[in-house]
């Protein structure tokens, strides 16, 4: 056996895509058959009944619809994913974020039908999804990782494995993902009383009730190398993100590169980050997240992402690359063609997540009618989005309506285009979070790269509420 | 949704569009719609035929010429969308249905459309027939997955608007049945 690299090249497998089934709805359904255009492939929108009429079935060249609302019998439902790309003669599956996304039995049934899965290997994403066999991985790769415990089997020892750790800590679940399946355990008749629930909301979240604990740090910024990989050994990173701007572990405001971090951290982070794709020979695009504990000036591995994510367009920002079709084109067994050297990053790019839902009311989901959508923009303003008027926005899915994404030469002048933006954006008929968006990018801590994890509840939320009043 | 003629007129009309086109009208309040596209021509009315909506009888059947012009293996129905007059198949005789009344038995799955048990087997139900509710009709395959197609009410068959074999999506119209009280 040669590197992990070599030994994962896979040369032999060179079948460009015709033919893509986007197996995802909203504003990534969108992007990818924008994706497969810009490449002359031919795209087919799977939808349930309530996105059938949605831009993406309407940008695609095909849409086809698999099942009524309730993702469990369209979305997620694999056998009518795959039955959709083969009746449609599709040759590649698109599975976007969420959803089937990042599970590995659905990404092997794809290819065991003879389908290209769009996305790293099965087995890659098996181990990835495993947070338990990624961190073995990681730390194998000489990758730091958060103090953490192995799989606990009872209470008592979890209770002896957070005394080591020392409280307070994180109690995850091996399967959990997304910020589910995780809670913060301040003292040992917590964790007593906290280990068997989370066991048990583990079993049922995710069909496995393994856990383990993690320290936890209180003042932690998330910070995460975008990393892209083909089937010929090649990996290279587009830079870091910084994703800190969380409300209950749900990313708010991400942006490229992190600000405020020492230049060999920055280093360091995104070496680790291509070290690990190399260990796991990774053949796609993917994420490898950090827990950078500002404080210490230190960095510890936290999870790999089998996928393209919500905010990958502020690393296209600023590097000019197109990511997905990056994913499309490996997947047929392109080389990538570039080399790390070829990745040039330039100026600042902060992406912000439209969701429709209300600040003032605990994030309250607000689904209905959009009456009125005036998108923003102007120089260094993109805008990913399936919205448009009259787009009804149902209770079934995530209320993530759109993503306004805005680049300039530094830092202050994408905040600036982006509270711009945000001005400008016009959504009416649901209620949305661009106005506390908008507080948060304009707040002096953020402008100041001086946000952490726990932000938003702490300073953001409470100060938007108070300006509202 | 859009309505017809906003964007330039392509040079083929994809079956997905013919369904788009039948189905804002259907939500509209129109009560009457002719449109014609590249010599394919959709008739359709909500309570009999629009004005002016008969071909010549010379003319080919306006849907049933463009489902012939489709490719995809996709049913051949889109007209029956519409809960009323559509564009019947062109059988030999010419004779129009009326599909006013009736009630679709609609696809429960993405898959291949089986109009018998087994292969080689006589179909479930042929036009003319009459079923009982939650009768089995027929059978969408996904995936070695057989699942029946229900009759949603008692009735008679009047159209089968799927092919043996043909791949069928979720949710679309299988068979029109005139309900027995109706």
């Amino acid at each position: 056996m040669g590197s992990p690299a070599v030994a994962h090249a896979r040369p032999d497998i060179a079948r460009p895509l015709r033919r893509v089934l986007v197996a995802n709805r909203g504003e990534i359904a969108v992007r990818v058959v924008r994706a497969c255009r810009a490449l002359g492939i031919e795209s087919v929108v799977a939808t349930s009944t309530a996105d059938r009429d949605g831009l993406a079935a309407r940008l695609a060249d095909r849409a086809i619809c698999i099942g009524p609302p309730p993702a469990g019998q369209s979305y997620l439902a694999v056998p009518s994913v795959l039955s959709a790309a083969l009746g449609t003669g599709c040759d590649a599956v698109h599975p976007g974020y969420g959803f089937l996304s990042e599970n590995p039995e659905f990404a092997r049934a794809c290819v065991e039908q003879g389908l290209v899965f769009v996305g790293p290997r099965p087995e890659a994403v098996a181990q990835a999804g495993d947070k338990a066999r990624a961190r073995e991985l990681a730390r194998s790769a000489g990758i730091p990782t958060l103090a953490g415990s192995p799989v606990l089997d009872d209470v008592e020892s979890a209770v002896a494995a957070a005394g080591e750790l020392g409280y307070p800590v994180l109690l995850k679940a091996a399967a959990g993902g997304g910020g589910r399946g995780m809670s913060v355990v301040e003292d040992e008749a917590e964790l007593r009383a906290r280990f068997p629930v989370a066991t048990e909301e583990a079993r049922s979240a995710f069909g496995d009730g393994r856990v383990y604990l993690e320290r936890f740090v209180r003042r932690a910024r998330h910070v995460e190398v975008q990393v892209l990989g083909d089937k010929h050994g090649n990996v290279v990173h587009v830079g870091e993100r910084d994703c800190s701007l969380q409300r209950r572990h749900q990313k708010v405001v991400e942006e490229a590169p992190a600000p405020d971090l020492p230049e060999d951290v920055r280093q360091d982070i995104r070496r680790d980050g291509v070290r690990f794709a190399e260990a796991l020979g990774l053949d796609s695009a993917g994420t490898v997240e950090f827990l950078y504990d500002a404080d210490r000036q230190d960095y510890a591995f936290l999870e790999f992402n089998a996928r393209i994510q919500v905010e990958h367009p502020v690393s296209e920002m600023i590097s000019g690359l197109d990511l997905v079709a990056a994913q499309l084109r490996v997947a047929g067994g392109e080389p990538l063609g570039i080399g790390q050297d070829d990745v040039t990053l330039s100026g600042h790019a902060i992406e912000v997540r439209i969701t429709t839902e209300d600040p003032a009311r605990g994030f309250l989901p607000s689904p209905g009618t959009v009456t009125a959508w005036e998108p923003p923009s102007g120089p260094g303003i993109r805008v990913d989005s399936h919205c448009e008027t009259g787009h009804v926005v149902t209770p079934y899915y995530d209320s993530l309506l759109a993503k306004i994404v805005a680049h300039g030469p530094d830092r202050a002048t994408a905040i600036d285009r982006m509270v711009g933006a945000l001005d400008e954006l016009r959504v009416e008929g649901v209620l949305t979070t661009r106005a506390f968006c908008r507080t948060a990018v304009d707040h002096p801590d953020f402008r100041a790269g001086r946000v952490s994890t726990d932000w938003i509840t702490r300073r953001g939320l409470p100060d938007y509420l108070e300006n509202q009043r | 949704m859009s309505t017809i003629g906003e964007p330039p007129v392509p040079g083929s009309v994809l079956l997905r569009e013919v369904q788009e086109i039948l189905r804002t009208f259907r939500d509209s309040q129109w009560t009457g719609m002719t449109v014609n596209v590249h010599g394919m021509r959709i008739a359709v009315g909500k309570h009999g035929p629009p004005a002016g909506a008969r071909p010549p009888a010379a003319e080919a059947t306006p849907a049933a010429t463009a489902v012939a012009e489709q490719p995809a293996p996709r049913t051949a129905e889109p007209a029956a969308q519409v809960p009323a007059q559509p564009t019947p198949p062109a059988p030999a005789s010419g004779v129009e249905l009326d599909l006013t009344g009736c009630v679709a038995a609609t696809s429960p799955a993405v898959g291949a459309f089986w109009v018998a048990p087994a292969p080689g087997q006589p179909p479930f139900v042929q036009v003319g027939d009459v079923v009982e509710k939650d009768q089995q009709l027929a059978i969408v395959e996904v995936m070695k997955l057989m699942n029946p197609v229900l009759a949603p009410v008692a009735g008679t068959i009047v159209q089968v608007c799927a092919a043996n074999s043909e791949f069928v999506e979720f949710d679309q119209p299988l068979f029109w049945i005139r309900p027995n009280d109706g």
